[in-house]
């Protein structure tokens, strides 16, 4: 059993890998932004934290239990939405990057850092270490296109 | 929950921001997705109503540059599109819309027509 969900590049977010079976879609604008997957025996919630209407788009997934997933399939209105929240808090949150509605890269964060900082502030956090990255990156690349 | 009268107006919410497609406002589903439906808000939303009814993070409402545009139900329906009430569990007032002959790809003319039946838009104003 792993605590995070397996992400492909190029899948859809909310179906992040060729075997992952939707549950139920618990919300969508133009396409899913927030439900229950399984893959193999476990469960996960997805959500779209930023980028609706964009063609980038930020999501987080997180493991449930069974009796997790069906509270939260049972749950409607303002229990739904707290048990929805709660299902991303204490636990190992998977972070994805997605384009044009294909996932283009994911990252795990930190249970600690999110209680510490937030879910959001923690995304921030990872996306400015990638964006950090990606420019040391493009410097060399840049040096060696010019060689 | 009731069905939505012609009288009423609905919402699309977006942006100007790197928007899916290129267009502020979607005007045509993915081709890949099933069912090829686009979504709206029931109400003449302002942006700030639109982006926090869209994603419940937002509390503080719409980002400079994100937009609603407004169409009358009636309008939709006679230019040839099917348009009923969907909820989620986040958004009650979420309403469903895709042409009249059924669930298939959008083609051009049909995104033109539903373009051309919306009559107003408002932006969030200020820098990002």
């Amino acid at each position: 059993m792993s605590d995070l969900i397996q992400l492909r590049i190029g899948e859809r977010p909310w179906l992040p890998t060729p075997d992952t079976e939707s549950i139920e879609i618990f919300d969508r604008y133009d396409m899913p932004t927030s439900g229950l997957a399984r893959q193999d025996d476990d469960f996960f919630v997805f959500d779209c934290v930023e980028g609706h209407v964009m063609s980038v788009n930020l999501w987080v997934y997180a493991q449930v239990s069974e009796d997790e997933a069906q509270a939260l399939r049972d749950a409607e209105g303002d229990e739904f939405a707290g048990l929805f929240e709660q299902a991303f808090v204490g636990k190992p949150v998977m972070a994805a990057l997605a384009i044009d509605c294909r996932i283009r890269s994911g990252s795990q964060l930190d249970p600690d850092t999110i209680a510490r900082e937030g879910l959001m502030k923690s995304i921030l956090e990872r996306l400015s270490q990638g964006v950090e990255a990606a420019e040391e990156t493009a410097k060399v690349v840049k040096h060696l296109v010019a060689c | 929950m009731d069905d939505l009268g012609d009288e009423d107006w609905v919402s699309q919410y977006g942006t100007i921001h790197a928007p899916i497609g290129g267009n502020s406002f979607k005007c045509r589903p993915f081709i890949h997705e099933d069912p090829q439906e686009l979504s709206l808000l029931a109400g003449k939303l302002t942006p700030d109503e639109a982006a926090g009814t869209v994603n419940r993070r937002r509390t503080s409402g719409a980002l400079p540059g994100d937009g609603v545009r407004h169409a009358s139900v009636g309008k939709l329906r006679s230019a040839g599109f099917r348009v009923w009430r969907s909820p989620t569990k986040k958004i009650a007032g979420h309403v469903s819309v895709m042409p009249l002959d059924g669930n298939r790809p959008w083609t051009d003319d049909d995104s033109q027509r539903f373009d051309a039946c919306f009559e107003s838009k408002a932006w969030k104003e200020g820098k990002l």
